[in-house]
């Protein structure tokens, strides 16, 4: 993933707390003090901004200094796999949208046995073994043992 | 006072309060262990048994479970760089990479000695300077902390590599502005929420630790499938050369003297101290990963006996846990104070004797464990990480019970995933997080007090010494690169 896609989506937010900081609204008292409800965050902001602004003036000018411009976009230290990351989030997010729908032990069977799958087991006494056997373990701890009920909203 | 103390003794060394100490620390440890579930976990959950006991065995059985549950929470930071509370955050810096490289046995080994070593020279500072200590904690005010707390954050940012100085203060200032959503305690005003009740509260800890770290290195870690580390460990791992004990006894030393100090502050605890002692280690120490672990693991056992300071002596809860050790003892009819010392002493000092009682049996526990528990790492990548998945997305959901937050929680640690692929370190998001309420709660307050008046900060003399050498530090390193 590109730097500069990453150092403008800080900046981007950056700003965009900027313009929610200046949305508080206080209090006639509150505005007279030396720190009120906004100030901490708007110092946030600029000096998030200040700081990706200088990133990123720093990074453009080490690429320039080496002259190889076709490391403009490569200073990833870690490569992206962006299919499974994506494939992992879906999962997560499947289990999280089941979860006011089906109990959450259910869910949970179903989001085990997904991930191993994803993550390339095969094996299936694995498969069931983990799917099956840590939900029933929750289960037993957490609401028969522990008593503990659990209002999911 | 000496009388005292062997009341003390004789209260914590009945047959039943040893066996109620040792069944302590194993719950705690237990439940410790479990990402997201912390002391305060522990501790309330152990409530319901605690009411069965008598007031000296139920505070005694929860000195047990709050140190079991600190040396849970290390256990799994070290193992699966999920660390349940902030005390032990610091821990899984270099704890996690020893694991990973196939030292897990000695890293947890290494916990084990510090937490004892803290615990110990915590109990002893304890016991001879308590009353003292707690007289002093009360001249600390908002305005010191204010200081101390921009301090720790000024000491991130600038003792960071110089190519990880800006990223690091993006990362901090991103666990400010995290810190900072939610309904303001001072102003009573909404900020940030975007109309969500459900942000209305402000971002769960749990949830931005267990995005940030647990989740965030389950996708790290899918995304370069690697072998697992093959590491075969026994119970003669456990005695550590002498050499590195050499090297690491200075290290568990300054470490616990200053996590204790650090830890009598009510409001700093065990994070800072953990935080502190890790960052001495890293700038002036040598280095190495076996002190990177051994410095946050003393400091912040040393510091959870100097939170008992305020709280036994004073009645001033220095943290969450103590606030809810508080609770405890004020259901038993017991009003912690300088009453309480002179009045019950066979509490007061009871609790202090078991609390090292409770170290010495943290190590007897968890030592022979420390073999079956390494194995965890060995399990196999695709084994291991729906393993870390969905323990992260429980350990949120059973805190919160909320939907909304696995949803928030996906979200940062995607964010965090690829902060991390361009290099930004994760942590001082986390310590900007962890302070960013603190700082502004104690920086307005100190204002508050002075009317507006800046010069305030100035006029006492520990705020200023602290605000100069901060300035000092900020500015010495720019001096030397001028020169250099």
């Amino acid at each position: 993933m590109s730097f500069h896609l990453v150092a403008g989506a800080l900046l981007a937010l950056a700003l965009a707390y900027l313009g929610l900081a200046a949305e508080i609204v206080l209090d006639p008292w509150s505005a007279l003090d030396a720190v009120n409800s906004r100030t901490l965050p708007q110092i946030y902001g600029l000096m998030l901004c200040g700081a990706v602004g200088a990133l990123w003036l720093r990074r453009g000018r080490r690429q320039a200094s080496s002259g190889d411009q076709r490391n403009s976009d490569s200073p990833s230290p870690t490569p992206f796999r962006l299919g499974l990351l994506t494939g992992l989030s879906a999962l997560i997010l499947g289990f999280i949208l089941a979860l006011p729908w089906l109990n959450l032990w259910l869910a949970l069977v179903g989001l085990l046995f997904g991930l191993l799958w994803m993550m390339g087991e095969r094996r299936w006494p694995a498969l069931l073994l983990a799917s099956l056997g840590l939900p029933a373990a929750g289960f037993l701890l957490v609401e028969q043992l522990l008593q503990m009920s659990l209002p999911i909203s | 006072m000496l009388n005292d103390i062997l009341i003390g003794i004789a209260t914590a060394l009945t047959l039943s309060n040893i066996l109620w100490v040792g069944f302590g620390c194993l719950a705690g440890t237990l439940i410790g262990m479990m990402p997201g579930l912390g002391p305060i976990t522990a501790i309330a959950l152990m409530i319901p048994v605690s009411y069965s006991l008598d007031p000296a065995g139920g505070l005694i059985m929860m000195a047990g479970v709050y140190y079991g549950a600190v040396f849970g929470g290390s256990t799994s930071s070290i193992l699966i760089n999920a660390p349940g509370v902030a005390s032990t955050v610091a821990t899984s810096f270099d704890g996690y990479p020893m694991a990973r490289s196939g030292q897990a046995g000695k890293a947890l080994a290494i916990a084990a000695y510090a937490s004892f070593f803290g615990g110990t020279v915590g109990a002893l500072i304890l016991l001879v300077f308590a009353s003292s200590l707690a007289s002093i904690a009360v001249h600390i005010q908002s305005a010191e902390y204010a200081a101390l707390i921009l301090f720790a954050m000024t000491c991130v940012v600038v003792f960071a590599q110089s190519s990880e100085r800006l990223p690091s203060l993006i990362t901090l200032l991103l666990g400010l502005m995290l810190g900072t959503v939610g309904t303001d305690q001072l102003g009573s005003v909404q900020r940030f929420t975007l109309g969500s009740l459900h942000l209305s509260d402000g971002i769960p800890f749990v949830l931005v630790v267990m995005a940030t770290f647990a989740l965030a290195e389950a996708f790290r870690l899918a995304m370069h499938a690697t072998a697992p580390p093959s590491s075969t460990f026994s119970m003669r791992d456990l005695l550590i050369p002498v050499s590195l004990v050499r090297r690491l006894l200075p290290v568990a030393s300054r470490s616990s003297v200053l996590g204790f100090f650090v830890g009598v502050l009510p409001g700093a605890g065990a994070t800072l101290a953990s935080f502190f002692a890790y960052d001495l280690e890293k700038r002036l120490g040598d280095g190495s990963r076996e002190a990177g672990v051994a410095a946050p693991e003393s400091a912040n056992n040393a510091a959870s006996t100097g939170s008992f300071v305020p709280l036994l002596s004073l009645g001033v809860p220095g943290s969450g846990t103590s606030a809810v050790l508080l609770g405890v003892m004020l259901a038993y009819g017991l009003q912690p104070g300088p009453g309480l010392v002179s009045d019950q002493p066979e509490i007061f000092w009871g609790v202090i004797v078991s609390m090292y009682l409770g170290n010495a049996f943290l190590l007897a526990l968890n030592l022979p464990l420390i073999p079956y528990i390494a194995r965890l790492v060995n399990l196999p990548t695709q084994v291991l990480i729906p393993l870390v998945i969905t323990f992260s997305l429980l350990g949120v959901l059973l805190t919160t019970f909320s939907t909304f937050d696995l949803g928030l929680m996906l979200l940062l640690a995607l964010g965090a995933t690829v902060l991390r692929s361009q290099g930004f370190p994760l942590a001082p998001l986390l310590l900007g997080f962890i302070l960013s309420g603190l700082f502004e709660e104690n920086l307005r307050r100190a204002l508050l007090l002075s009317d507006g008046q800046w010069q305030y900060l100035l006029e006492r003399p520990l705020t200023l010494g602290l605000l100069c050498i901060n300035l000092a530090i900020c500015v010495i390193p720019l001096w030397n690169r001028r020169e250099a």
